[in-house]
């Protein structure tokens, strides 16, 4: 306890100094700018800003990301509640009461609980943070690659769960980002596979040039096709701020979301999407009067918002005490920190201390930073919406250019980038979900080099993933999401039989 | 490429497996699409609007651009070039706003990312940055 | 109207693209007049690059023109290496190599070859060990060697690639002391460590350095190095040669311009590396990163460099069933 206190000061002496409370500030502001604007999301953000954070030291450059990445989830809520068009992905769920509270009137509350709720949620999750990751860090040296084999099944089968739309179509997205993750030199033996005799090939296709092509540059060609785009903003926001009522009615549902989207974050495939729709939908089952949502109800705007925004801290103690990314933007910020020389992993903790507990600081004033951003400034955000998109759309071209050409200053990148552009623009008119393609990706590559490895380490024995103890847990819990998942569609086969 | 024995799996076991995976799923999504249980989905246009595919393609023979020039033209050269054709045919503004916007916009991004952040930005025949 | 503006802006695109002539017509071919590329074919935060990355900056302000790093990961180094076969021999590409362009060199079939590539000097070469846990019950190496002798094929030893140097080295360990162990692959000496300090694995071939921060945990014990004389660093690890067994083999690490390059611009390069590794700043440097100060001109590691493949192909290819 003492121990985490004393590093939660330093951490604050470290995040005090002029440059990193700036980059704080800068991610938080631009993150919050990236979740009001419709189109790209904090993972497409984040990587056309990853190159730009090359230049600054890992502590700064990492404060920066995560400002971007819970900035972004803070702004996302704005534009869900004002016009009905989810600033990010996980704000969806934000939408569906959020904008009825609006046109009924009520966006200051709506707007004022979506960004308390958040502050309590990021808040408290930093807290778990502060006092599970260094604990778990110990415990991590016991992970080896069979306990990450395992963990990653159970990511592989969350990630099915992802497609909102057909089942079997994620599953193909899935199965297709397996295979395109074994372009490359195979991680054991390191022999090539379907490099064709190209270098650039030789680690795989890159992950960021594809991200930007199938989320950035897919979006900005969906958003082309309207003649006019973007609708303007009429109404003038009145009070901000929720009465008592809505106080109490939203305590439970901001404490249930926290922790709700605290314990999703953790777990690989689990992401703020989840944590908010789990939340949505937790406290529509406790309500009183459920058939009160979806026309204005505040528990369904104060949950899901406080859910997406402790997801964020919760996925970072992985990342940061064990090394393993789980999520997409998780992914981004592995790959920045290993940029800039910092393996994350067990030994983060004692060997950086100034990167993990400047991190928790930066955490802390990030989330007061985004509070005061957030309410008063809604007059701001909601003028940007009202940029004609025509005059965005080019910029967030260049963006994603430059940032793709300079990861490994070759065109070939922005080649893959546009590739998977065209890809993911014919996937969004096809209804293909991009995310279990993105995630099967990064953790296909993955699993199969923890999957190989372990079998050199126990000499050829499968049984080594059941016999101990940490991997024997993730296996079990793999093949109980299996078998959940398969539930509702037996039950539906079932039901076809009923006469 | 071996695939190796099975508890020492080879380079080109992975691909193979996951090959092989691919096609069932292919398989069975043929036979949900043929003999399938989904309601038959509206008629959907593939584009919204009767013009939408002049903007989108468009768009992306301006990047397909891009990436071909970069390294012959130079960046600043090739940004203004891209961003004169984007403000202008995608985005329909009138000729002299776009020019300016797209000088100013190659100019400050070119000051900022080569002076700022110092990154190598690729110089071409013309050898400005 | 329209016809007005259409033609004034195309003489406004023409100008700029004018505007934008060859800069290079004013001046003249002073060595180095612009940035100066290092590749390195590895992600970064290594030992290597943060060496690199160090010198740089102290070189920069020496040169007076920007000296970057770039890194380029792919294949082990074979992406930077194939990069600089087709690069210009003018001086401002340069590459970091090691032991492994020559052993990718017959890996690749001559796709990359080391011959291609004139050494320019070497930063530091450095044995490698075996390493084992604090708690496992081998103090010295005999020890070690006894147990993989009785128990063949038990004795995990953890190496950063297959192929790749430290393999190598534990390869020949198996060779002259007649034992046999399982190679586990990790993607870099750091995830060695870090699987030695679970216990995972029995011992790691990489060197100290790429160890270090696991080792900064005192859990792990240097059993020998494979230096012809002891390490500087671990004066209390006999080497192999001491403890009865003929190895001996360095990492070595340097860098090399394209073959063709001037030999004047290599000389210039030569020199402002030597005076970059004087400067107290990166003495410090190789100090926290577990690097003897052992660097060598052009001619000596040009010695070096085309006698590595005297030594490691003949392995190479007698371990190769």
């Amino acid at each position: 306890m003492l121990d985490s206190l004393s590093g939660l000061l330093f951490g604050f002496k470290i995040t005090f100094q002029p440059e990193n409370l700036f980059f704080c500030f800068a991610g938080c502001f631009v993150g919050t700018l990236i979740g009001v604007l419709p189109g790209i999301g904090p993972s497409g953000a984040l990587a056309i800003l990853l190159p730009a954070t090359f230049y600054l030291s890992p502590s700064t450059a990492v404060i920066m990301l995560a400002g971007i990445y819970y900035g972004a989830m803070y702004g996302g809520s704005t534009t869900s509640i004002l016009i009905n068009i989810p600033g990010e992905a996980a704000s969806v769920v934000t939408c569906l009461d959020g904008y009825q509270m609006a046109r009924q009137g009520r966006a200051g509350p709506a707007l004022g609980i979506a960004a308390i709720g958040s502050f309590i949620a990021g808040t408290s999750g930093v807290i778990g943070l502060m006092f599970l990751a260094p604990p778990l860090a110990n415990f991590a040296l016991k992970f080896s690659s069979p306990e990450y084999a395992a963990i990653i099944i159970c990511g592989l089968i969350l990630v099915s769960y992802l497609g909102s739309g057909s089942i079997l179509k994620a599953f193909i997205m899935g199965a297709l980002g397996l295979l395109l993750g074994t372009i490359g030199s195979d991680p054991i033996d390191r022999l090539d596979r379907f490099t064709f005799g190209s270098f650039y090939l030789l680690e795989g296709l890159g992950l960021i040039p594809i991200i930007m092509g199938l989320f950035g540059i897919s979006e900005i060609l969906i958003n082309l096709e309207e003649e006019e785009f973007r609708g303007i903003l009429q109404e003038k926001i009145k009070n901000l701020f929720p009465n008592v009522r809505d106080w109490i009615a939203s305590t439970w549902p901001i404490l249930r979301g926290t922790l709700i989207g605290f314990f999703v974050g953790i777990i690989p495939g689990g992401n703020t999407i989840i944590s908010a729709t789990m939340s949505y939908a937790v406290e529509k089952r406790v309500s009183k009067h459920p058939e009160k949502f979806g026309t204005g109800a505040i528990e369904g705007v104060a949950g899901p918002e406080s859910a997406n925004n402790s997801s964020i801290t919760g996925s970072f103690i992985p990342l940061l005490s064990l090394g393993i990314p789980t999520n997409a933007v998780m992914a981004l910020l592995l790959a920045s920190l290993m940029i800039h020389g910092v393996s994350p992993g067990p030994l983060l903790i004692s060997q950086h201390p100034e990167i993990f507990w400047s991190v928790i600081a930066s955490m802390y004033i990030g989330n007061l930073m985004l509070l005061a951003l957030n309410l008063p400034l809604i007059g701001l955000w909601v003028k940007l919406l009202k940029v004609p998109y025509a005059y965005l759309f080019p910029f967030i071209f260049l963006f994603c250019l430059l940032g793709t050409y300079s990861l490994r200053n070759t065109v070939f990148d922005i080649g893959v980038m546009i590739l998977f552009g065209l890809v993911g623009y014919l996937m969004r008119k096809f209804a293909y979900e991009p995310a279990p393609f993105i995630l099967a990706f990064i953790l296909g590559p993955m699993f199969e080099e923890h999957f190989r490895r372990s079998l050199i380490m126990s000499y050829g024995s499968f049984t080594v993933f059941f016999v101990r103890p940490i991997s024997l847990v993730f296996m079990l819990a793999a093949i109980l999401l299996l078998l959940s998942s398969l539930v509702p569609w037996m039950k539906r086969k079932k039901g076809a039989f009923d006469p | 490429m071996g695939m190796g024995p099975w508890n020492a799996p080879g380079p080109g076991f992975f691909p193979v497996l996951i090959g092989s995976i691919l096609c069932l799923l292919a398989v069975a999504f043929l036979i949900q699409s043929t003999y399938g249980q989904e309601r038959v989905p509206k008629k959907v246009t593939f584009w919204k609007e009767k013009t939408s595919w002049k903007k989108v393609t468009y768009s992306l023979l301006a990047l397909i651009f891009y990436l071909f020039v970069l390294n012959d033209l130079g960046f600043i050269t090739t940004t203004f070039l891209f961003l004169f054709f984007v403000f202008r045919f995608v985005g329909k503004k009138r000729w002299p706003s776009s020019f300016l916007v797209a000088i100013l916009a190659s100019a400050i991004t070119f000051l900022v990312f080569k002076t700022a952040l110092e990154v190598p930005l690729p110089k071409g025949i013309f050898k400005i940055g | 109207m329209k016809r007005f503006f259409s033609k004034w802006t195309a003489v406004g695109v023409a100008l700029v693209i004018g505007a934008t002539l060859p800069a290079h017509l004013w001046g003249q071919e002073k060595f180095p007049k612009e940035t100066i590329t290092i590749l390195f074919g590895w992600g970064t935060g290594g030992t290597a690059d943060l060496l690199l990355r160090g010198l740089a900056d102290v070189m920069q302000k020496d040169l007076k023109v920007p000296v970057v790093v770039e890194n380029k990961p792919g294949g082990g180094g074979v992406l930077s290496w194939g990069l600089l076969q087709s690069a210009k021999a003018d001086g401002y590409t340069i590459v970091y190599v090691s032991n492994s362009v020559v052993l990718e060199t017959y890996k690749t079939k001559g796709k990359i070859d080391y011959k291609n590539f004139e050494p320019i000097l070497m930063l530091n070469s450095a044995p490698m060990a075996i390493t084992v846990h604090v708690e496992s019950p081998w103090k010295t190496i005999g020890e070690f060697i006894e147990y993989a002798r009785a128990n063949p094929g038990k004795v995990r030893v953890g190496n950063s690639g297959m192929g790749a140097i430290f393999h190598i080295f534990a390869l020949s360990v198996e060779k002259k002391a007649g034992v046999k162990f399982t190679h586990v692959p990790f993607k870099a000496g750091s995830e060695c460590g870090t699987a030695l300090l679970g216990k995972h694995i029995e011992a790691t071939a990489p060197n100290p350095g790429d160890m270090s921060a696991s080792l900064a945990t005192g859990k792990l014990r240097l059993l020998a190095t494979s230096g012809d004389k002891r390490d500087a660093f671990f004066p209390d690890v006999p080497t192999f040669k001491e403890s009865g067994i003929d190895l001996a083999m360095e990492i070595w690490r340097g860098v090399a311009a394209p073959k063709g390059t001037p030999v004047e611009r290599i000389s210039i390069l030569e020199k402002a590396f030597m005076r970059a590794m004087e400067q107290p700043r990166s003495q410090e440097l190789l100090k926290k990163l577990m690097l003897a100060n052992n660097s060598l001109p052009t001619a000596e590691f040009r010695k070096v460099y085309y006698g590595e493949a005297e030594k490691a192909i003949p392995i190479l290819m007698a371990l190769e069933k």
